[in-house]
């Protein structure tokens, strides 16, 4: 089931909130019982045989944990080697559903074989679950986790406000929220979520969906191999890089607010990305919960090995001035490109994917790469993100968007095709409704080379009004982690000591205006919901 | 915090109710029976991308007598409201449908324009690249749901359900908010505005429109290329294809249907412009034409009744050998054609004088057994005479070049 359907928010919210308060209110095991059975009901509307393929994982995931819990200080050999069979279980199974027909078709690319593609249904969210699972194991592991029930573990993976999309969240964080959670109804959660949830359905309904109607025609001309030249090509490029940027946001903001409806404060996974002034901040605020997760568990366990070894064989070491070619490929470069690879490969089995993990690896190496420069050549400089923050975030935001067309490609061809068209070499060619309109600027433009073409002019037109506007809603107004962090929208967000003034002005407050702003952005999100889309008008 | 909840509750009731209650007024996609009011949603340009839905409520409301079924092309160029209709013949519903396959339009809408109880005669446009590939397979979406009869004849279920769906979203959605404020604001827009007029026949404010800001030749110029995109897949298909060809089977569904429920039907091959003719021809395609004549003429024969007939209007007559206007310029209109496929109005209008009154007797011809074989080789004798002149036009560069008088006798009738 979807957040953003009739079903969902009419149907089983209503009664899932009714159930839980009205439980809440005799019992607190009931409600939250009844928690974990609307999730699981939930997760099973879409294909009820979800259920029968991700319950026995779950008490398998269950068992494991229990015994690494019971020789993790007794025999600690033992309890190791569950941890890797709790991991390698946990990858076979999210390998075998997402990854089995692309490795097929990736032997058969590769030595001319002829395997089955056979489609396999992939179970929703099985990405973040398998994440989820495995952060628990190796916190068990670790000691992070100690006591845990199949009730905990199970509300803990099912919790349907972060089951599909994440944000991927710790049992440690979590756990303490339930075990403390109110069971009665408190107006000031309830208030917060549905601020978080209406306006992240706006978000996604309002912003984020039309905007598909711009980009993927053109991303389907560039997979028939049309060239869709320079105006149309950053279209397609900036366009879908605020499609899926409002997607996301939405999803995570309507994910925060629902959790927030059973008192529950989910980490922060999405804090305007596209305002970051560097590769490595993109990072620390785009998919954070997944940063958080691949940083954890396999950057850092990667990194701090290959140190070891390095170490242990007399050789440098990575950081500061010291810092040699070969200590930065083989501590940095190699574990991030490494990371970034099983990123790119996690986000959907794909060449395309595989290639938009590494192009970020490789901009991550090289932003890692001009700080240790910079120091070596700008020692001392504290005034540094001053004189290139702006420099910073146009090449940030450049990088980005230039990656996305990667990541929406159907393939590798397609994107290069843009990536040619970006930078004018298929020519640079406007509509000629739209050159007939400009009058004498018209000749300026065929002066210096622009060529008229047989689109539509009006469409175009769409299509950069779109990105501008939602360019300008992106970078220009503060987030709801601001709007909201008086009243923590997210676990652990406070209001900054010193914020701009747009930002104290867009204060959230339970006033008589937001009820009504709230109200209005609540009703644009539910006019959204069901567009009646019988067939497209013949394209002229 | 109660107090906020419970006000923005309120306002949010509010603000839905406020919108379902205009929308409803304004009756965007014509859902309705609500009478038009000047001024206010006299035209319905939000039923641009919601034909099918308007039409199929619209229909059961026009209740006709005749109907005319096809694509966009029969939805932007015949009159419902034509004078040349006989009278016997009205009130005459405008069915043809944009967008969509031969499939769905004909046999489908045929089937629901005689389930609102009075049909006497359907009138069928037919365009020849619905004949050069299969249809695929027809799918049950929100289109079928509508109607009162589904494909098999058996009365539609799902039929009120979809009403109420059709009505839901009609009323509580941002498309018909926005389409609702298009409406109110379209009152005054003259030609440049979408109408779908209560009888079923739309205006062509598309063309118009595109017609002013990129002239008639990149209209032409569009859909000249994706013509060309289409003929590799049509000569494909054909290269292995034998015996009737495809989608014929439909009309001989639709011949059935009529015969059974003594309503005539009228098969018109409809006008193209010589530039989709001459793409035709230049991608090997023409033998396939005159076959596609040949078997409409055997379908007539094969039904055994007057009141089955066939005409083709697939010629290189004056008026489809109009010279499109030169790239840039945005004046020149043509008379017959917005681009190769979508004949005007005015083309129309003559193919019915053809039909029904006679005249003009050098355009159009009826398809029989006995006289396709002629027509065919007539139409190859102007096509060659055609080709012949452009060829030399071209090459000798000539200023204004017009067709041969031949052909190119100006098109006064």
């Amino acid at each position: 089931m979807l957040f953003n359907s009739y079903e969902f928010i009419f149907g089983l919210l209503p009664v899932v909130l009714i159930g839980f308060y009205g439980l809440g209110a005799r019992r607190r095991e009931w409600a939250l019982l009844w928690l974990t059975l609307a999730s699981l009901f939930f997760y099973a509307w879409w294909r009820p045989i979800n259920v029968l393929l991700i319950a026995p994982s779950i008490l398998i995931n269950l068992g494991l944990a229990r015994l690494i819990e019971r020789y993790r200080e007794t025999r600690p050999g033992p309890a190791r080697l569950l941890l890797i069979c709790g991991i390698a279980f946990n990858l076979c199974f999210l390998g075998y559903f997402k990854y089995t027909m692309f490795l097929r078709g990736a032997v058969n690319d590769v030595f001319g074989t002829d395997l089955v593609l056979t489609h396999i249904i992939l179970p929703l969210g099985i990405s973040f679950i398998t994440f989820q699972k495995i952060a628990f194991l190796a916190d068990v592991h670790a000691g992070r986790v100690t006591a845990f029930t199949f009730r905990d573990y199970a509300l803990f993976v099912l919790f349907f406000p972060q089951l599909i999309a994440g944000p991927i969240v710790h049992y440690r964080e979590m756990m303490p929220q339930f075990r403390a959670i109110s069971t009665r109804f408190n107006a000031e959660d309830a208030a917060v979520g549905v601020t978080l949830f209406f306006m992240g359905l706006a978000k996604k309904l309002v912003l984020a969906d039309p905007m598909a109607l711009v980009v993927a025609p053109l991303y389907a001309r560039a997979a028939h191999g049309e060239a869709l030249g320079l105006a149309d090509g950053w279209i397609a490029t900036l366009g879908f890089t605020l499609q899926i940027y409002f997607d996301f946001s939405g999803y995570t903001d309507m994910a925060l607010g629902l959790a927030r409806f059973f008192g529950i404060k989910l980490p922060v996974n999405f804090n305007s990305p596209l305002k970051a002034a560097s590769i490595i901040e993109f990072w620390q605020r785009w998919h954070v919960s997944l940063t958080r997760f691949l940083t954890a568990y396999i950057y850092n366990p990667l990194s701090l090995h290959l140190a070891r070894k390095r170490m242990a064989a007399g050789k440098a070491g990575f950081g500061g001035r010291d810092t040699t070619v070969a200590s930065f490929s083989t501590l940095l470069l190699l574990p991030t490109m490494l990371t970034m690879f099983i990123s790119g490969l996690w986000h959907g089995a794909g060449y395309t994917y595989i290639v938009w993990g590494l192009m970020h690896g490789a901009m991550i190496s090289v932003n890692h790469g001009w700080r240790l420069i910079r120091a070596r050549i700008w020692p001392g400089a504290k005034d540094h993100p001053r004189l290139l923050a702006g420099t910073g975030f146009a090449l940030t935001f450049v990088s980005v968007a230039v990656a996305m067309v990667m990541f929406r490609a159907p393939t590798i061809r397609a994107a290069a095709s843009i990536w040619g068209d970006l930078v004018g070499a298929h020519g640079v060619t406007l509509p000629e409704g739209l050159l007939a309109r400009l009058g004498v600027a018209a000749h300026w433009l065929h002066a210096i080379g622009v060529q008229p073409d047989a689109s539509s002019g009006s469409q175009m037109l769409e299509g950069l009004l779109r990105v501008g506007v939602l360019l300008a809603i992106a970078l220009g107004l503060p987030n709801t982690l601001q709007i909201l962090a008086r009243y923590e929208p997210a676990l652990g967000v406070r209001p900054a000591k010193q914020e701009p003034w747009l930002v104290r002005a867009a204060q959230w407050s339970p006033s008589g205006s937001w009820a009504v702003g709230l109200a209005a952005v609540s009703a644009a999100g539910i006019l959204s919901l069901g567009q009646l889309s019988e067939f497209l008008y013949w394209q002229f | 915090m109660p107090r906020f909840l419970l006000l923005w509750a309120a306002a949010l009731v509010a603000m839905l109710a406020l919108v379902a209650g205009f929308n409803a007024a304004i009756n965007p996609y014509e859902l309705f029976a609500w009478q038009r009011f000047p001024g206010i949603n006299e035209y319905k340009p939000g039923t641009r991308n919601h034909v099918a839905l308007a039409k199929a409520y619209q229909v059961e409301r026009a209740r006709p007598v005749t109907v005319i079924l096809g694509t966009s092309r029969a939805y932007l160029a015949m009159d419902a409201a034509s004078p040349v209709w006989p009278e016997a013949d009205r009130p005459v519903y405008n069915y043809g449908t944009p967008g969509s396959n031969m499939s769905e339009v004909l046999f489908r809408e045929l089937q629901q324009a005689w389930a609102t109880g009075r049909l006497r005669h359907a009138v069928a446009i037919l365009d020849v690249p619905a004949f050069l590939t299969p249809d695929p397979p027809l799918s049950r979406g929100p289109d079928e749901k509508r109607l009162r009869l589904l494909d098999d004849g058996t009365p539609n279920p799902d039929r009120h359900a979809q009403y109420l769906s059709d009505a839901f979203l009609s009323v509580l959605t941002m498309g018909a908010l926005v389409d609702s404020v298009h409406t109110v604001l379209a009152r005054h827009g003259g030609d440049t505005v979408l109408d779908l007029r209560p009888d079923g026949t739309a205006t062509a404010a598309d063309f118009i429109d595109v017609a002013r800001a990129e002239g008639m030749n990149a209209l032409f110029t569009q859909k000249d290329q994706y013509d060309l995109s289409r003929v590799a897949g049509f000569r494909r298909v054909l290269a292995d294809w034998h015996g009737p060809m495809p989608n014929i089977g439909i009309l001989r569904g639709m011949i059935q249907f009529c015969l059974q429920r003594n309503i005539s039907l009228t098969l018109m091959l409809g006008a193209s412009h010589a530039d989709q003719m001459e793409i035709y021809r230049q991608a090997g395609l023409w033998p396939y034409i005159e076959k596609l004549k040949v078997d409409l003429a055997q379908l007539v024969a094969d039904a055994h009744s007057d009141s089955i007939t066939a005409w083709d209007f697939v010629e290189y007559a004056p008026y489809t050998t109009e010279t499109v206007p030169p790239q840039g310029d945005r004046v020149t209109r043509l008379r017959w054609f917005w681009e190769p496929v979508h004949f005007q109005r005015a083309l129309g209008e003559i193919m019915l004088q053809r039909v029904f009154l006679g005249t003009p007797a050098d355009f159009g011809a009826p398809l029989t057994l006995a006289t396709v074989d002629a027509r065919n080789q007539f139409v190859l004798d102007q096509q060659r005479a055609y080709s012949g002149w452009r060829l030399a036009c071209e090459d000798n560069r000539q200023e204004r070049c017009k067709p041969p008088a031949a052909i190119a006798a100006e098109a006064s009738r």
